[in-house]
């Protein structure tokens, strides 16, 4: 699975790094460090992503699974 | 009062049904939010006769919206008013220079500096509650929530959380008299006075800026240039405006659901760790800001001609009761799964104070249920009177039995 961050539409609202905090976390101001990038989830944090995607209050973060590519 | 009654019969603005919305006077709590789920579920966009503006209900939209600042522009934010004759930094600014405020203001209000100062905000609100502790009531608005978000925000900022009291007076008159009473007006000159004061002191003896709020801004570039101390001024009586009236709004409401939604309640005191949860819910319920936005330039939008210059106004308290965004939309669910609200707005202007309020909500409801488990409400609940413009509830009068104490009891 991978998680992308759309850079235009992520506003640092903090929702996904507060909800997945073994996954994601903030940089300076307050943005997902990975604003702006794909990255793979590791094995054991689908769900967790899943969660983080479903809770941006922007509908900044895509899911990538491999089964639906 | 909302007039929602005159879907004026048929009549139509540019194809959208005419309302004659003023969402500026008081209303009984609970009132308000019927007439605009009323009004969200009858249509998606109306023409608002009461200030000449559009009006918008749903979710998607208002996402759309705040996603798109170059057509929905910060000009102004004030619905009734495309020509506000204030500028609010860094609401009414656009990027660039937008988001260089933004990173500069992150000095104080990004996440990291805001937990630093958790503490602080701890000792704050439990030194409001030992205030009201032993009375065996209060109002909670005045006593509590309007008291400790403002010592909190005072200390963020590097100010003598002494002047507390000033700042809550201030913001007080301000909005109850909408900015534009004479009460108001004085009001809104003091709060100048004191910033203009403020800044001419750190000009002349500045302070070391790692440490002084007001000495990082003076010493902050925006295009490569200082600040000019009117901007400065600009940047300080946002931050007063948006910062102290929301955070005790938000409390207050919350404390009004628990009060008169005694298993919720049960439910915070027994299970403190959902209280992250708990608070985006209370946001998501009962959201505070109607703002606007003006249009830079000719768009038709889901099917409206709306033109360059016109205001549109964004009802949050609709659209976050909007059922394609949540299921069981008026229920309030502590856990909501996946509750992606707008309560902070979106897009680049995404409430620069959020992760302070967020905090200072969490502080709130834990340290006043480890002290005050079991409360309820001090009058018939309809009596309880929402304030318009930028919500908020008139008085909050809770109640709960005084437990009598040993001496060398302290904070559990």
């Amino acid at each position: 699975m991978k998680m992308s961050v759309d850079a235009d539409r992520c506003s640092g609202h903090g929702r996904c790094y507060a909800l997945a905090p073994a996954l994601l976390e903030s940089d300076g101001d307050g943005f997902v460090t990975i604003r702006g990038s794909m990255v793979d989830v590791p094995q054991g944090s689908e769900s967790a992503a899943r969660d983080a995607a479903a809770w941006c209050p922007e509908g900044a973060i895509n899911i990538l699974d491999r089964e639906d590519s | 009062m909302i007039e929602n009654e005159e879907l004026s019969s048929g009549t139509t603005h540019r194809g959208c049904p005419v309302v004659h919305l003023n969402t500026s006077g008081d209303s009984p709590f609970g009132e308000r939010a019927a007439k605009l789920n009323a009004l969200r579920e009858a249509a998606p966009i109306y023409w608002n006769e009461h200030n000449q503006c559009w009006v918008l209900t749903r979710a998607q939209l208002l996402r759309e919206v705040f996603q798109n600042p170059t057509v929905f522009t910060n000009d102004s934010i004030s619905p009734g008013d495309p020509n506000p004759p204030y500028t609010w930094i860094p609401s009414n600014v656009g990027a660039p220079e937008h988001v260089q405020y933004r990173q500069i203001l992150n000095y104080a209000f990004g996440p990291a500096p805001v937990a630093r100062i958790e503490p602080k905000a701890r000792e704050y609100c439990r030194m409001a509650i030992d205030a009201v502790v032993d009375s065996g009531g209060c109002d909670f608005v005045a006593e509590v929530g309007g008291v400790f978000p403002t010592r909190v925000f005072l200390e963020l900022i590097d100010l003598p959380w002494e002047d507390a009291p000033l700042f809550v007076t201030w913001t007080e008159t301000i909005f109850n008299g909408f900015f534009s009473s004479p009460a108001a007006l004085r009001a809104t000159d003091e709060v100048k006075d004191y910033f203009v004061e403020l800044i001419a002191e750190r000009r002349a003896a500045p302070r070391d800026p790692e440490h002084d709020f007001t000495s990082h801004l003076l010493r902050s570039q925006v295009n490569g240039r200082p600040i000019p101390d009117e901007d400065v001024l600009n940047v300080f009586n946002q931050l007063v405006l948006a910062g102290l009236d929301t955070v005790k709004s938000a409390l207050s409401y919350s404390l009004l659901h628990l009060a008169i939604n005694q298993d919720d309640r049960q439910r915070i005191v027994a299970e403190p760790a959902i209280i992250p949860l708990a608070i985006e819910e209370m946001l998501r319920a009962y959201p505070l800001v109607m703002e606007g936005r003006k249009l830079g330039s000719d768009i038709e939008f889901h099917g409206v001609p709306m033109r360059k210059g016109e205001m549109v106004m964004l009802l949050l308290p609709a659209a976050m009761r909007d059922p394609e965004l949540f299921d069981r939309p008026d229920d309030i669910i502590l856990d909501r799964p996946r509750n992606n609200h707008l309560a902070f707005g979106g897009g680049p202007h995404r409430c620069l104070g959020s992760h302070l309020a967020r905090m200072e909500m969490a502080v709130g409801l834990d340290e006043w249920h480890r002290r005050i488990p079991e409360y309820e409400l001090g009058c018939p609940v309809e009596e309880i009177i929402e304030r318009g413009g930028q919500l908020s509830l008139r008085s909050l009068p809770l109640r709960w039995e005084v437990q009598p104490r040993r001496a060398a009891e302290q904070w559990p």
